[in-house]
């Protein structure tokens, strides 16, 4: 079991419970294969730096979790599988305990973070 | 036509400039954030390249860091590839 970061990037049509839809859904996934979540983040709609499938937008999903190779298999493919999502990242959580950035944290001081008690009342 | 013969060459003297120190050793960085777009944005050009070493004065270690993680950054399109025009 490795720490891992997933950044997923779904188009810009996809918003409101579709999100929280999608939200919980790979929450599950990485769960249901044995793993453990440490953080879900919304970073809500950003512009993207280049075109991704003829979006300039995207609504970005992050996620810190912990587990093995069948999390990794199963959250890639069904986010593979997902025409919602254009783009997205798994790689390994290297921060060692260290506090990571908020892309959002200095534009905006509340976004909605989605945890397991919150989620609903996004 | 008589061939020009070709003037020796005279080396000129590089100046010897001291070496701008890496600002991620004097503040202790051994770890950069792909997620934080605007600070790796200080480390390309208004293209999208990485800025050679040679104009940063990042030393190699802290180089191959940064340059991890503008590569990470680009995948989840934080930071652009190349970009052609300005928005």
């Amino acid at each position: 079991m490795k720490d891992y970061e997933c950044v997923v990037i779904f188009a810009p049509a996809v918003a409101g419970d579709a999100i929280v839809g999608a939200t919980k859904k790979y929450a599950d996934v990485i769960t249901s294969q044995g793993g453990e979540i440490k953080e879900i983040d919304d970073w809500g709609k950003r512009s993207l730096a280049y075109e991704i499938n003829y979006h300039r937008e995207g609504h970005y999903l992050f996620y810190r979790f912990k587990g093995g190779k069948s999390v990794l298999d199963e959250l890639g493919r069904q986010l593979r599988i997902d025409e919602n999502v254009i783009r997205h990242m798994i790689v390994r959580d290297d921060l060692k305990g260290r506090s990571h950035y908020k892309p959002y944290a200095e534009t905006q001081e509340a976004r909605p973070v989605h945890t397991e008690e919150t989620e609903e009342d996004v | 036509m008589a061939r020009v013969k070709p003037k020796p060459k005279v080396k000129k003297e590089r100046q010897l400039r001291s070496r701008k120190p890496c600002k991620f050793c004097k503040d202790h960085i051994d770890f950069m954030d792909y997620k934080d777009d605007k600070k790796l944005r200080r480390f390309m050009t208004e293209r999208g390249k990485i800025t050679p070493r040679r104009i940063t004065g990042t030393c190699a270690r802290h180089q191959r860091i940064l340059a991890a993680a503008i590569k990470k950054a680009r995948m989840v399109a934080l930071v652009p590839f190349v970009r052609e025009y300005y928005r």
